[in-house]
């Protein structure tokens, strides 16, 4: 394994001039040229297995692909993963309050765009971005100005009760959900606070407009907070309708009444990526990982999972219903400048 | 007013003066009494002063622990709105349309277990309390399923009984929300009273129902006068914990639009575009203030007052028959076991049977749910850490307040009234933000102090959180102890700590085992806190439950949830068990 | 069994005095009682030397050994003045049977198990309880509450035994019943006991000694009998039952051999002869206390040499044993009671007389 691997990273080391070169604009001098040598990262990956193990911090809780991809990390490094999950708002009030009190523990955490300019920006908890060899194979929209290597999109779609909804009237557009024939049968995760429904409407306010809310506050939606409780109110039949739907929970509804779907207008989403954490302890084994998660392997993972890669070339040879999640169209994500104003909007449409 | 049986009643007037006469042999004042109490207070500051010293430096700083910023009052400007206000009334209507009602029934249930011929009353003991036991969330799914207007099984059988086209419940309203909260308050009143009622002397009672009062104005005027300190205690415990009620208001009242002051201060911190501490531990500490009231409401209604209902002067095991009626009470208990436990967790045992809750068709029928859950390592690791800090903690939890309300209650030692306020304040702050406040202190230790990320720090946190029911539990059972019983072992030989451990706690014993039970429980269920201080390696079992719930494995957090309360099955039949055959006075 | 020594103790709390300066001594194997009425400080006495409370003044000692001096801030711990204790209220622990409550002391002392059977049972059997040794304690009567309580503050051979009001609780039948026995049982095991009652007739039946309290102060120490025949004071006469005490004047007073004196008084109305504790003045205000069983109803003539008075029978009440008759004389009310034989309806003048020995004189306050 670590010989195979060895030979890769010695084929694509020659390749590592190029790609580094190309997102030198975005990337700091200081570290490419730092990492820039032909030999570099055979050091890194030296250091990396001498320091053992890696202590990553997740804000996507509960998701088996952690594991998953964990463990193809320390099969293909030999560095152990320990993870520790907790809810957004908690993991960055633990890093940030570990970093004030001097208590480096964590080195990589897994988390979103929004939350990454929290930390860059509030609390300069996060160190600038290593230029790794599979930085450069990053599609250039996912390539961000802030710290993190972005790693998959979640995507957000529709959920319809089949039983409560004919084939021939499931809606195919966010748009169709103006139709008064769904007034008080939609069920809608907040998009009051921030979450899954905040998302939805952050991007197809910017995308489809203000009219299309203003029509959606006509419809009399029911607000909740418990995306997974939700799918199943709408599979027992509560609801004819759940949005937003994380799309990669579909294939774990199969079997009940429901149709997952993908609206023509695009999928909005949400980013995430990795940041490389200040005072990390091992701070090589953090680079490898960060590395790690945009290799094909990795990305192959979640794309299997029906999250959107972001780099190309790894949804081919999916089944064709995970495929169409994973390379579903993207309709656009939050901006975390504009929350605020956008809360307000909400509020204010959404009473 | 008639309040209690007094050893010393006009027998010697200096008792008037004696109080606890015991500990008053020692007012001069020893070294020993002073370098216990001061123990006593440190630990205490230490598990909630210091905790809430960091919150309300965090709601008086722009910025949390650890970040440049200034001192100011925004936090508390911002919380004065008219908004704000809304919010308060309806959290506080809320909790008082819960309290009181579940009070009622809780103590007209323990009066039925603890004091009536009721038959089977020992089984229904244990069946009635089940539900306080299973994770909220749970039971919060499982009455989304009865009682939801559109396809709810009970909207459903009564529209297929009746015909009728509206639906008869809607658990999402501001009924549901209190009647989900009755269902965690019922049980838990009940575990606190029901020993109450048991050690009360039936002569106490008898002696008013000799001087012509009825029945019905005997349980008023003498039984519950008497159980005054427990009920007090109860209904403040009860209430404070009404107005932190989370779970319910954000399942229940969010989709109706009812906003209460948790999920204010959930939504603070949680959904916007920056945490804002600064106001949520402001509001907090408001809600605390006000909690502070209640407690003084307490002292100024118990002053002065005994209730020594356990006397040195045994009295027989005693229940009232009653006749063809205990069948009606009977009834009842059966009608609450049904509808609380049989209803929701019917649906959670039917539904870890299948592949998905609520579609119960036979191709569906699986025990992957099952398979999962025990294959699942980590599960087995949370477990295995809970039940070894649900063990430590709730004995280390429960011997704290036993020691604490010991000495509020049965000594006149300087300083009580602080650690007994002391050990009420974690109970004030709302979960989420006191787990902030944990984490704030146990990081911001100096260097030398390995608690953060070690099991130490959840251990802790557990104490501090489990102390002010453990005290509450103990004190209202040592109000019921008549001073006689302390000072005739004392007499006989035995010093303070034999005394303490082979009278107070024996004769406490079922106080301590409900207070056990229920600390075990609260560590077993607490999120807020062990989120924030849990480490690599010592995940606990609610860490575990909210992955899986995340993931959308509801079948298996109930599979789960169902053999958590096989536990307190176990520990509620050992406790029973044991009483019996250790404490003949049942 | 130990002697018991009180020197000048008090109790103080704040501004009130509960126990002044009391100075008692209880002989190794007597049997004391501290009599008074409710706020007299007895039970605050008891609970001192039980060290319940701590004395604020004087010093006590058990045996030998002080057990507390106030002045040099000394205190023994009631765990080991080796006392045994019967609370009013028995304070049996509900939780126990009642061979573990009698065992309490001696398991927490760590004797061997086959050495606590055998005295625990050896009490019991004392008590005449052995056959329930193994009784939940509660399900007990109270007189057997009773009988368990004194077992277990035997058990362990204390010092000195302390009872507080331990039959207040019994009704009239057990009281006298289990006082008898328990007198009987003092006796036989030579205890040191000191006994604290309310109840004048149960510290006469019971005790050696009687100690009157009144006000945190002792008022007379002496044997039943000398209290109740010849009280040093007033208040102490009126302790027991209801004694005619009537004022007078001292005409002649002489030593009648002993430590007694006979007096020649004058009241309103009447004159006599009566004894004395100490020497009068002539012209002195005493108060001459007749016990109503002293007094008998007879013939005018007939009162020669004691005291005698003439009125008329204002009420009658026939109660078994005697008749308690009030005979108004123009002195005051007398109380007298007579046998239940006498024929005196109300409204008939009657003639009463004391013999001079049952006439008691003390200094009037």
């Amino acid at each position: 394994m670590t010989n195979t691997r060895t030979t890769a990273v010695r084929s694509w080391s020659r390749r590592l001039f190029l790609a580094a070169a190309g997102s030198a604009a975005i990337m700091s001098g200081a570290s490419f040229s730092a990492i820039a040598q032909e030999d570099d990262w055979e050091k890194v990956i030296e250091a990396g297995k001498k320091e053992g193990s890696l202590v990553l911090y997740t804000a996507y809780v509960g998701q088996p692909s952690t594991k998953a991809i964990a463990d193809a990390f320390t099969a293909e490094y030999g560095i152990s993963v320990e993870v520790l999950e907790a809810r957004a708002s908690e993991i960055r009030e633990r890093v940030r309050v570990e970093q004030a009190a001097g208590r480096y523990a964590v080195d990589v955490m897994f988390t979103s765009e929004g939350q990454t300019r929290l930390y860059d920006l509030e609390d300069k908890s996060i160190d600038p971005l290593p230029v790794t060899p599979n930085s450069g194979k990053v599609r250039d929209q996912f390539k961000l100005e802030v710290p993190m290597a972005s790693v998959m999109t979640i995507p957000y779609g529709m959920l319809v009760n089949t039983r409560l909804v004919p084939e021939n009237e499931i809606p195919k557009k966010w748009t169709d959900l103006t139709d008064p024939k769904w007034k008080g049968k939609i069920l809608a995760d907040d998009p009051r606070a921030i979450g899954g429904g905040y998302s939805w409407w952050f991007s197809t306010y910017d995308k489809i407009g203000e009219d299309f809310h203003k029509k959606m506050g006509e419809q009399q939606l029911t607000f909740t907070r418990d995306q997974r409780e939700s799918q199943r109110r709408v599979a027992r039949g509560e609801y004819a309708i759940y949005i937003p739907l994380i799309l990669t929970d579909a294939p774990g509804l199969e079997g009940l009444p429901v149709q997952a779907v993908i609206p023509e207008e695009g999928v909005p989403y949400v980013l995430y990526g990795n940041v490389l954490l200040k005072n990390a302890p091992h701070p090589n084994a953090a680079k490898l990982y960060i590395d790690f998660l945009q290799s094909p392997a990795a990305q192959k993972i979640y794309a299997e999972l029906g999250h959107g890669p972001v780099v190309d070339g790894v949804t081919e040879g999916l089944p064709d219903n995970i495929r169409a999640l994973s390379e579903a169209k993207l309709l656009g994500t939050s901006d975390s400048r504009r929350q605020n104003e956008m809360l307000e909007k909400a509020k204010a449409i959404y009473k | 007013m008639t309040i209690a049986y007094n050893r010393s009643s006009g027998v010697d007037a200096s008792t008037q003066l004696r109080g606890n006469a015991f500990t008053r042999a020692f007012s001069g004042g020893t070294l020993g009494r002073n370098i216990g109490m001061a123990v006593l207070i440190f630990i205490l500051g230490f598990l909630t002063l210091y905790p809430l010293s960091m919150l309300l430096y965090g709601s008086l700083h722009s910025t949390p622990p650890g970040m440049a910023g200034e001192f100011n009052l925004a936090g508390y400007r911002a919380i004065l709105t008219a908004q704000n206000l809304l919010v308060l009334v309806n959290t506080v209507g809320i909790s008082l349309a819960k309290t009181i009602p579940s009070l009622s029934i809780a103590v007209l249930l323990a009066w039925i277990i603890a004091r009536t011929d009721t038959p089977f009353r020992g089984t229904l003991e244990v069946l009635i309390t089940l539900p306080f036991f299973i994770p909220p969330i749970l039971t919060a799914m499982a009455w989304g399923m009865l009682g939801n207007p559109q396809v709810g099984v009970i909207n459903m059988a009564w529209r297929w009984l009746t015909g009728a086209e509206e639906p008869l419940v809607n658990v999402y309203s501001y009924g549901g929300v209190i009647w989900h909260m009755c269902q965690y308050s019922i049980p838990f009143l009940f575990l606190f009273i029901v020993d109450a009622f048991r050690a009360m002397d039936p002569s106490l009672e008898e002696s008013s129902r000799m001087c012509g009062a009825s029945r019905w104005s005997t349980f008023r005027k003498i039984t519950l006068v008497l159980m005054l300190p427990v009920l007090t205690s109860s209904f403040m415990l009860s209430f404070i914990r009404g107005i932190e009620s989370f779970e319910s208001p954000l399942f229940f009242g969010t989709p109706a639009g009812i906003t209460v002051i948790t999920t204010e201060i959930y939504e603070s911190i949680n959904h916007r575009a920056t945490p804002d501490y600064q106001y949520a531990t402001a509001l907090s500490f408001a809600i605390l203030g006000l909690m502070f009231l209640l407690v003084l409401w307490q002292w100024s209604l118990l002053r002065g007052k005994s209730f020594q209902t356990v006397t040195g002067k045994g009295f027989r095991p005693n229940v009232i028959e009653l006749g063809p009626w205990r069948w009606v009470t009977f009834g009842f208990c059966v009608l609450f076991f049904f509808v609380t436990v049989v209803l929701p967790v019917g649906q959670l045992l039917l539904g870890s049977f299948f592949r998905f809750f609520g579609f119960y068709t036979y191709d569906m029928l699986t025990l992957e749910h099952y398979r999962a859950v025990f294959a699942n390592s980590e599960f087995w690791r949370a477990m295995r850490n809970t039940m070894t800090l649900g063990l430590l903690g709730a004995t280390a939890t429960m011997v704290l307040g036993a020691i604490v309300a010991y000495v509020s209650v049965r000594t006149k030692w300087k300083g009580r009234r602080l650690i007994d306020v002391m050990a009420w304040l974690p109970w004030m702050m709302p979960g989420m933000v006191l787990g902030v406040g944990f984490l704030w202190a146990f990081a911001m230790l100096p260097g030398p102090l390995p608690i953060y990320g070690t099991i130490w720090a959840l251990l802790l946190a557990y104490i501090a959180l489990g102390t002010p029911v453990a005290t509450r539990v103990m004190t209202g059972s040592y109000h019921q102890l008549s001073y006689d019983l302390e000072e005739c072992s004392r007499v006989h030989g035995a010093t303070w700590f034999q005394t303490m451990w082979r009278i107070l706690v024996a004769l406490a014993w079922p106080a301590f085992a409900v207070g056990w039970v229920l600390t075990f429980f609260g560590i077993m269920r607490e999120l807020s806190a062990s989120i924030l201080l849990y480490s690599v390696g010592s995940e606990v079992l609610s860490v575990v439950l909210l992955k899986l719930w995340t993931n959308g494995n509801a079948e298996q957090v109930s599979v789960i949830g169902l053999m958590m309360m096989l536990l307190v099955i176990l520990f509620r039949w050992v406790q029973l068990r044991v009483i019996k055959s250790r404490i003949s006075k049942l | 069994m130990a002697s018991v020594t009180l020197e000048n103790v008090s109790r103080v709390y704040g501004a009130v005095t509960a126990v002044d300066g009391v100075d008692l001594k209880i002989r190794s194997g007597e049997f004391v009682t501290l009599l008074g009425p409710s706020g007299c400080g007895k039970t605050t006495t008891l609970r001192m030397v039980a060290g319940l409370e701590k004395n604020t003044g004087g010093r006590i000692s058990i045996g030998d050994n002080v057990v507390s001096d106030a002045d040099s801030n000394y205190f023994v711990p009631s765990e080991r003045r080796r006392l045994g204790m019967v609370f009013q209220s028995y304070a049996i622990w509900p939780h126990m049977t009642v061979f573990d409550n009698v065992a309490y002391p001696l398991r927490i002392r760590r004797r061997p198990a086959a050495e606590i059977r055998e005295r625990v049972m050896g009490a019991l059997r004392l008590v005449e309880m052995e056959q329930y040794a193994e009784r939940p304690s509660p399900a007990l009567s109270g007189g057997q509450q009773q009988r368990v309580a004194i077992a277990r503050a035997l058990v362990f051979e204390p010092e000195v035994l302390l009872l507080d009001e331990p039959l207040s609780n019994l009704d009239a039948r057990l009281r006298t019943q289990m006082g008898d026995e328990f007198r009987q049982l003092q006796q036989r095991l030579k205890i040191t006991a000191l006994y604290v009652t309310h109840d004048q007739a149960e510290a006469m039946a019971l005790s050696d000694r009687v100690v009157v309290m009144h006000g945190g102060k002792i008022l007379q120490v002496g044997a039943p009998e000398e209290i109740y025949q010849r009280p040093e004071s007033r208040q102490v006469a009126a302790f027991f039952g209801t004694p005619n005490l009537l004022a007078a004047k001292v005409k002649d007073c002489r030593p009648n051999g002993g430590a007694v004196f006979k007096l020649s008084v004058e009241g309103q109305g009447w004159s006599g002869e009566c004894h004395a504790a100490t020497e009068m003045t002539k012209g002195a205000d005493v108060t001459v206390m007749v016990r109503p069983e002293n007094l008998q109803v007879c013939e005018a003539a007939k009162a020669n040499g004691g005291l005698s008075w003439s009125g008329e029978v204002v009420q009658a009440i026939f109660r078994g044993s005697h008749r308690s008759i009030v005979v108004k004389t123009p002195a005051q009310k007398l109380n007298v009671e007579a046998s239940s034989l006498a024929d005196v309806g109300v409204g008939r003048t009657v003639t009463i007389a004391a013999p001079p020995e049952a006439a008691w004189a003390v200094c009037s306050e």
